[in-house]
């Protein structure tokens, strides 16, 4: 440790809390400053879900969001080692009355990884409007429902993000609730029924959150936790970190949890000068930035001496502080919704399995739901699955869970670790319709019509296929005739893909199908054709968005495309030209994820 | 093979005209009614065709367009069914034109469209040792395209791979042919430098 260093922050910290502005214990909320300014803490003391203050803020949801209102916050609340602290958030209330019964139920979203840079606080990314986030948020208020985001401990001015210290970021979500409520006109009542939802970092927020609600803040209408691809297992998850696609993760954590645990976590002893100078970066990075920048780097090439991860759990004081943050060692006494992408490459399956087992163990009530793929596809395909679980614990309705389970543990399906960080679509289904322009008619492909794709993010390579079974289509030419139709798959859809340092998804390529006509007649009577377009119809398939979209629902492919001259019609061959060829045919292709199982 | 693609093909519409025939009542042809052939038959008539003859009226229409040689395209309505249209192929038409804003209009496009697709189809099959015929739909078809391509039935892309298959048939002259090739492409907005050329 650098002490004469260490001594000096602590002398401009102190100078700096003299110079501060001071307000009155126990103060009734005031509204802050503009600004930054309203990041640096004014001394006050209060007790735990105290407002400090408040201002109104302004958000940007991007399109499909619900009129709503917004505040930033300041809140009182405890870090993990049990002292005061403080914390920033926001809170998001839809402008349009509630029309459920009772108050409007509250949920308090616990945001996962944003980075470790104060501009990666989640109250300054969604006044910018560049929070990777926002779909989930959405869906939120689009159910009606006041949504209460808290930055986590550490993003106040000067202040060092406590990433993934488990407690801490527990108390910030549930003292978020109480500090809401006391924000003037906001119209957010204490007694209001309330829900904690979170994934990967904030999975393992709202299961801290359900484990210390009866102790910390039994004052709290709490009627449901949903908890998705949680870390819940330290030194498992640090083993699967370590050296692979997430290795952003870990390394922000040892910075984390050696701000929350300096002395059992001495990060500037155990770094030698290429630790320090990643720590440094670290520091300056949102998570995509990360995620890239220190993908597959191994701990021990940080560390002095290069001592593995092994090694370093072998020093008590760093096991102590990573064991510390393991769940499972209490009854969650609300109801809790688990969730999992099976090929999650960053936070193993079992562990979180094994979690579950833990919680029924003692008797809490869990329901466990699989998602087929991997972590940042599950943290926004689950939105409308959370949010109908939630909306019956807000109704009052019963749930019986899923402890009891007959099914065989599922197995991870994860790529492989410590390569390129691929995202693989695997039978994703495709909703398309393609336009005949002529006809003015949609063809609609069939319901079992699927894509699977490759998503190379390191490389920027998409490859993948398109299955599209063989469908009967009526086409306005001769009524009543039954055109039976193909779209063949002609070759790979090939392509590239990005995701850059704001979270932004690009994706670049075409899909290449043949038309058939493959026979007509009617009912049972199908006489074969061997029509089809004479060359493959090229479809690009161009999107750039959030990468929420690969979960949401929101990857679509739209545009207009040529349709070349038809071949092998027989003696109307020239009519089926006329008919189904030429440019300006329009196209949309959606894509999404296989439905989850109950497990 | 092709023969039974053919065969194939006819008999599906014929199936397809017998049944849609089945349905509708005859119309009444306005004005000019033009023959197509050995193979012509009234409206009324056509659902009591078998296949075969459907087929011989489609085949008598597909070969009825090159009396188009040299003609213009239709300007107007077009009221009366052209001899290379066949029955069954003029009430598809009219069917589809009917869901059109502009009918009419439509209904000149579609046929306009047909004739150069007919003439198309009878460029590629026809023997290029019959040079008066391989040379007269070769010219057609170029002098059309740009009418295709501004009407949205080619795209300009696909319309210059035809103007190259054309003039490759028609300019045995490497150097004049790529003179001529940069008109044609000019003719449907793509520009290119001629190198080589004089």
């Amino acid at each position: 440790m650098n002490f004469p260093y260490f001594q000096a922050a602590k002398s401009c910290l102190l100078a700096a809390a003299i110079a501060l502005p001071a307000l009155p214990l126990h103060a009734a909320p005031v509204v802050g400053p503009d600004g930054m300014a309203f990041y640096t803490p004014p001394a006050s003391e209060g007790a735990q879900g105290d407002l400090i203050w408040y201002r109104q803020a302004s958000v940007k949801l991007g399109n499909g969001a619900p009129d709503a209102r917004s505040w930033n916050l300041m809140y009182h609340s405890t870090d993990a080692l049990g002292q005061p602290n403080v914390v920033t958030g926001t809170v998001i209330v839809p402008t349009a009355s509630w029309k459920g019964r009772g108050d409007r139920p509250v949920i308090s979203y616990a945001v996962g990884t944003h980075g470790l840079n104060q501009s990666c606080a989640p109250s300054l990314q969604l006044a910018a409007g560049t929070d990777y986030e926002t779909a989930n948020i959405v869906a939120a208020l689009r159910a009606g429902y006041a949504v209460l985001i808290s930055d986590n401990p550490g993003y106040t001015n000067g202040d060092t993000p406590t990433y993934l210290a488990g407690k801490a970021q527990g108390h910030a979500v549930l003292d978020i609730i109480r500090a809401a409520a006391q924000i003037p006109q906001a119209g957010i009542s204490s007694n209001a029924k309330a829900a904690v939802w979170g994934y990967s970092q904030g999975g393992q927020t709202a299961s801290w959150a359900a484990e210390l609600k009866d102790t910390y803040a039994p004052d709290l209408n709490l009627v449901g936790v949903a908890a998705g691809g949680t870390p819940a297992n330290f030194p498992a998850i640090a083993h699967n970190l370590d050296g692979s696609t997430g290795a952003s993760f870990l390394m922000q954590a040892i910075v984390g949890l050696g701000t929350q645990y300096p002395d059992k976590i001495p990060v500037d002893e155990l770094a030698n000068d290429r630790g320090q100078m990643m720590i440094e970066t670290a520091k300056q990075q949102c998570v995509f930035e990360a995620l890239f920048d220190v993908m597959n780097e191994s701990i021990s090439s940080y560390t002095v001496g290069n001592q593995t991860l092994d090694e370093l759990l072998t020093i008590p004081s760093v096991n102590e502080a990573l064991t510390e943050q393991n769940l499972g060692q209490n009854r969650v006494s609300v109801p809790l919704y688990q969730y999992h992408g099976q090929a999650d490459e960053f936070i193993p399956l079992d562990q979180h399995i094994a979690l579950k087992r833990q919680y029924c163990q003692r008797f809490s009530n869990v329901t466990f739901e699989l998602y087929p793929s991997e972590h940042i596809v599950t943290q926004f395909q689950a939105a409308p699955y959370v949010l109908s679980w939630l909306g019956d614990r807000f109704n009052g309705r019963p749930t019986l869970g899923n402890c009891i389970s007959l099914k065989p543990e599922p197995k991870s399906t994860a790529n492989p670790g410590g390569g390129n960080f691929v995202v693989s679509l695997t039978d994703w289904n495709l909703a398309a319709t393609i336009g005949l322009n002529t006809l003015n008619q949609d063809i609609t492909l069939p319901n079992k019509s699927t894509f699977t794709a490759d998503t190379d993010m390191t490389a920027q390579v998409l490859d993948g296929t398109l299955s599209i079974p063989t469908f009967k289509q009526k086409l306005n030419i001769v009524l009543p005739l039954d055109v039976v139709i193909t779209v063949a798959p002609a070759e790979r859809t090939q392509g590239t893909v990005s995701l850059d340092h704001q979270g932004i998804l690009q994706v670049q390529g075409t899909a290449h199908t043949y038309i058939k006509v493959n026979s007509a007649g009617l009912g049972l009577l199908q006489i074969p054709f061997g029509c089809q377009t004479e060359r493959s119809v090229a479809f690009p398939i161009n999107f750039e968005g959030p990468v929420s979209a690969l979960g949401s629902g929101d990857l679509t492919f739209t545009g207009t495309t040529s349709f070349p001259p038809m071949k092998n019609c027989g003696l109307f061959n020239s009519l089926f030209t006329v008919l189904m060829s030429g440019p300006g045919q329009k196209y949309s292709f959606n894509v999404t994820p296989p439905a989850p199982t109950r497990w | 093979m092709k023969r039974s693609i053919w065969l194939a093909g006819g008999l599906v519409v014929a199936v397809a005209a017998g049944l849609m025939l089945w349905e509708q009542e005859p119309q009444a042809g306005g004005g000019r009614e033009t023959s197509a052939g050995g193979g012509s038959q009234p409206m009324e008539n056509l659902g009591e065709m078998d296949p075969e003859q459907l087929a011989a009226e489609q085949l008598a229409a597909n070969r009825a367009v090159l009396e188009e040689i040299g003609e213009a395209p239709f300007e107007g309505p077009i009221t009366e069914r052209p001899a290379f249209v066949s029955h069954l192929e003029w009430q598809v038409l009219k069917n589809v034109a009917q869901q059109h804003p502009n009918p009419e209009q439509e209904m000149t496009r579609l046929v306009n469209h047909l004739r150069f697709a007919k003439q198309w189809d009878l460029w590629q099959e026809t023997d290029p040792q019959d040079v008066t015929r391989h040379r007269a739909l070769a010219e057609q078809l170029l002098e059309e395209i740009p009418s295709r391509v501004s009407n949205q039935e080619l795209d300009p892309a696909y319309a210059q791979q035809m103007q190259q298959t054309l003039l490759t048939a028609l300019i045995p002259d490497a150097g004049e042919r790529r003179q001529r090739a940069a008109k044609e492409a000019a003719r449907i907005g793509v520009q290119f430098r001629v190198e080589g050329g004089s």
